[in-house]
């Protein structure tokens, strides 16, 4: 199946009607969690699939960023609905889900050390050779850090990918976040990937509420996350983008507003480019 | 300690302190973990009141408080978050403690005839035919519910004069 390109849309059951119409989504990506293993797969999922709309598998629940390593029986539900998808990669968190027979039911903050780094690593093999396909991990955004911090977030994305051959899903919108509720460069983390580990960006929109930011995926997409998505495809060239929706849908204009606007800024990005040769 | 035994011990400090309500871990900033728990508070809460309407609506105002206690003693189990499972477990607390609300018997009824909680946390659809009674609706009629191999309902009343 040909790889993303241009702009995507998070697959949900509330967005398939309006994908089954929409002509101007590129690809989308499908929640792991969603689906069912052993039933079939959604209709409209089906017929986005046979029109050759590249698809992605999302998961949230793996947490490959916990201290003990990958469950074998996660893992291997994500090969098969990958299979049965024909995903073009797997994306997942750099985050922990549960700890101590705690569930969480959130992707948490990973401290930004060298342990964590080799925990890591160790985890993220495991995954890659159970996965199929290759498989992307995604920055998160956070409302508190770890105490002591003393390495940036781009430095640790950079030791991430010295240490793994995981591809990055660089989300614009968590970056905003983490940059006005800790103060991250964000240029900085845009910097630290190179254009062969970006698989694609995820942009969501949030809401400013007691001082901070909260990515909520529920309302529409501040400047920020397109300002970044810009300065991305600006430094490498294109990049797809997707757009993560999550609840309160809005009517279909809306959404069609918010994936020309990322479009807009991809072109805006792209005209700056210096590889594209004009 | 190995560096994966540290880091279990810290994140499982993390853990219990979002999700039960436990000490916030030394060195965090306090008022930002706390602001990260009730907004995931709030997330399990919405969730489970969207899966179970009746039930929140039948609790009124005290839905929130009563929930939000008993989310703090029973944490999210070991599988992906699931609001039915999750309301499936709150709504037998309520019953076991003779406070589940009568209003939402039809609720617990369409649940009981379809589905079944999984050790792990998550459910599994009921199979073959399930039969069920409860009182139900507002005039509290004792009725008889049969779920068919392949998902449909019947209701019956067991009252007198009445179908």
């Amino acid at each position: 199946m040909k790889p993303p390109a241009g702009v995507g849309l998070g697959w949900r059951r509330q967005l398939a009607h309006y994908l089954d119409e929409a002509e101007g989504v590129d690809f989308v990506e499908v929640l792991a969690e969603h689906l069912d293993p052993k039933g079939a797969l959604p209709e409209p999922l089906k017929r986005l699939k046979e029109r050759g709309v590249p698809v992605v598998l999302h998961g949230v629940s793996l947490g490959l960023g916990s201290a003990e390593p990958p469950e074998r029986k996660r893992l291997d539900m994500l090969a098969r609905l990958a299979e049965r998808l024909g995903a073009v990669c797997v994306s997942e968190h750099l985050a922990f889900v549960r700890a101590g027979g705690v569930e969480s039911g959130h992707l948490l903050p990973l401290p930004r050390t060298g342990e964590m780094w080799e925990v890591l690593a160790e985890n993220v093999r495991q995954a890659e050779a159970a996965l199929p396909v290759p498989l992307a991990l995604e920055n998160v955004a956070s409302l508190f850090e770890w105490p002591g911090e003393g390495m940036t977030e781009a430095r640790w994305l950079a030791g991430v990918l010295e240490r793994t051959g995981v591809g990055v899903l660089l989300d614009v919108a968590n970056l905003y976040a983490n940059a006005l509720n800790h103060g991250t460069d964000a240029e900085a983390v845009l910097e630290a990937v190179p254009r062969e580990r970006l698989a694609y960006v995820h942009v969501a929109g949030g809401v400013k509420r007691g001082g901070l930011y909260h990515d909520t995926h529920a309302h529409g997409v501040p400047e920020g996350p397109r300002v970044l998505l810009e300065k991305l495809v600006e430094r490498v060239g294109p990049v797809p983008a997707l757009l993560e929706w999550d609840d309160h849908f809005p009517p279909p204009e809306v959404l069609g507003a918010e994936l020309e606007a990322m479009r807009a800024a991809q072109a805006r990005g792209l005209a700056r480019w210096k590889g594209g040769g004009a | 300690m190995s560096a994966r035994e540290r880091l279990a011990k810290a994140q499982a400090e993390l853990a219990r302190a979002l999700g039960m309500g436990e000490p916030v871990p030394e060195g965090f900033d306090e008022e930002r973990v706390g602001a990260a728990a009730e907004a995931l508070g709030m997330k399990r809460r919405r969730l489970v009141q969207r899966t179970w309407p009746m039930l929140a609506a039948a609790l009124g105002a005290d839905f929130a408080r009563s929930f939000e206690t008993w989310a703090r003693e029973n944490p999210l189990l070991g599988v992906e978050p699931n609001p039915l499972a999750d309301g499936r477990r709150f709504a037998g607390s309520l019953r076991t403690a003779g406070v589940f609300p009568a209003e939402a018997e039809e609720e617990w009824l369409h649940f009981e005839l379809r589905w079944r909680l999984t050790d792990e946390g998550g459910v599994a659809a009921r199979r073959g035919v399930v039969l069920k009674t409860g009182r139900v609706g507002r005039t509290k009629r004792r009725m008889l519910a049969v779920r068919l191999p392949g998902g449909r309902v019947l209701w019956w009343s067991l009252e007198r004069g009445e179908r």
